[in-house]
């Protein structure tokens, strides 16, 4: 039975007002999707850096239990268990900076390592870094 | 409390992260897993797939070491652990490529501050990879352990409470791992058949004046299945044949059925 419901699709706006300042702000965005994969005690990538004006479409799976993946101050969702699915995530990177995220779901013993960043930088983006 | 950051078992000790229903005899007579002990660190991303953790924390006790475990027996394991010296560890992995970890460890640190006029010091090293490719999985892992005064040591302990006391200079161990998941992938459940073999040594070099123990150089082949009703709990079947290269000392064969969870 094929079991890879996606679970969860949330869309994140960072700084709505301060986007729509920018200008061109409404034109259409450059879509990045990054396939991630969590294990105790990682996420991998754990590093991402995109271009501002990029939307991230984060495809999260686990390698094993339940984990959890939080954007501080933004979306909380649960990334299912190995081979029952994948948790999405849209990020739109509209403003420079840094943007941390961690593992939300107890997982063992390295809980509080596993956390990562989004690079969001005002030029071209570099490649993804785990 | 920190988990050591050696080799692919210590920091994931579950039984669900590893085939067999014991760990591999490397992860326990060569790196003493499960090893931690208190300390203080700092871990984060060097870019480009590398990152790396690195640890000050409590160091083992000479006192425990032995000739047929290594230096297991020397964990302090935290409560009430002695810091006379401060030990040293740290690990950087490179996760770069899809479905490939690979990994270099080290721990360093004075063991000897039950013996103060023993300079006992122990350094450990390893490498490691994990690689998956759909259905199949290998892993390989080699640790090699190096220990400084065991001579004295040897002597100390034959004249206090241990007349056997042959601890080696030098021990080393490597095993090689290959499974495959035999259920089609998706599946509520999984199930994956392995085989591992491993050679381990802990009396690889002896400080002068001592003789290896042979029965203490031992290999091993594992074959068994992993059944997972659930990615947190397995349910295993494995066979053992461990040899060495004693000539009058037999190492038992095993069967093991075991059910383990992450709790």
């Amino acid at each position: 039975m094929h079991t890879d419901a996606r679970c969860v699709v949330m869309s994140f706006l960072f700084a709505v007002a301060c986007a729509a300042a920018l200008p061109g702000a409404a034109a259409a965005q450059e879509r990045q999707v990054v396939e991630m994969v969590a294990e105790r005690f990682t996420f991998t990538p754990s590093r991402l850096e995109v271009a501002v004006g990029t939307t991230v479409e984060i495809h999260i799976r686990s390698q094993d239990t339940n984990h959890g993946f939080h954007l501080v101050n933004g979306p909380n969702v649960i990334v299912p268990k190995r081979r029952q699915g994948e948790a999405v995530v849209l990020f739109e990177a509209d403003v420079p900076g840094v943007y941390q995220f961690e593992c939300s779901k107890l997982c063992g013993a390295g809980h509080n390592f596993m956390k990562g960043e989004i690079v969001v930088t005002a030029g071209p983006a570099g490649d993804d870094e785990s | 409390m920190l988990l050591v950051p050696v080799g692919i078992i210590n920091e994931r000790h579950e039984p669900p992260v590893f085939h067999g229903v014991e760990r591999p005899f490397v992860d326990d007579v060569i790196l003493p897993t499960t090893w931690f002990d208190a300390g203080a660190g700092i871990h984060g991303e060097i870019g480009r797939g590398l990152r790396y953790r690195t640890y000050v924390m409590a160091p083992l006790d000479a006192s425990g070491f032995t000739a047929d475990q290594g230096i297991r027996d020397g964990r302090q394991k935290g409560a009430e652990s002695t810091v006379r010296n401060i030990a040293t560890t740290g690990r950087v992995e490179y996760v770069g490529l899809p479905g490939l970890s690979t990994g270099a460890s080290f721990w360093r640190g004075k063991t000897g501050f039950a013996f103060p006029r023993i300079e006992s010091r122990v350094t450990v090293g390893e490498v490691d990879a994990r690689y998956r490719v759909r259905e199949l999985e290998a892993r390989a892992q080699y640790a090699h352990v190096w220990l400084d005064g065991m001579g004295e040591l040897n002597r100390a302990l034959r004249l206090a409470n241990q007349p056997g006391a042959n601890i080696a200079r030098e021990i080393r161990g490597f095993y090689v791992e290959a499974s495959y998941f035999v259920l089609p992938n998706p599946a509520p459940r999984e199930a994956a058949v392995f085989v591992r073999y491993e050679n381990f040594d802990t009396q690889y070099r002896m400080p002068a004046g001592f003789q290896r123990l042979q029965e203490f150089d031992r290999d091993a082949w594992v074959v068994g299945v992993s059944y997972y009703p659930d990615p947190d709990v397995a349910l295993k079947l494995d066979y053992s044949v461990v040899r060495n290269q004693s000539g009058v000392i037999d190492e038992p064969n095993s069967l093991n059925i075991g059910l383990g969870w992450w709790f």
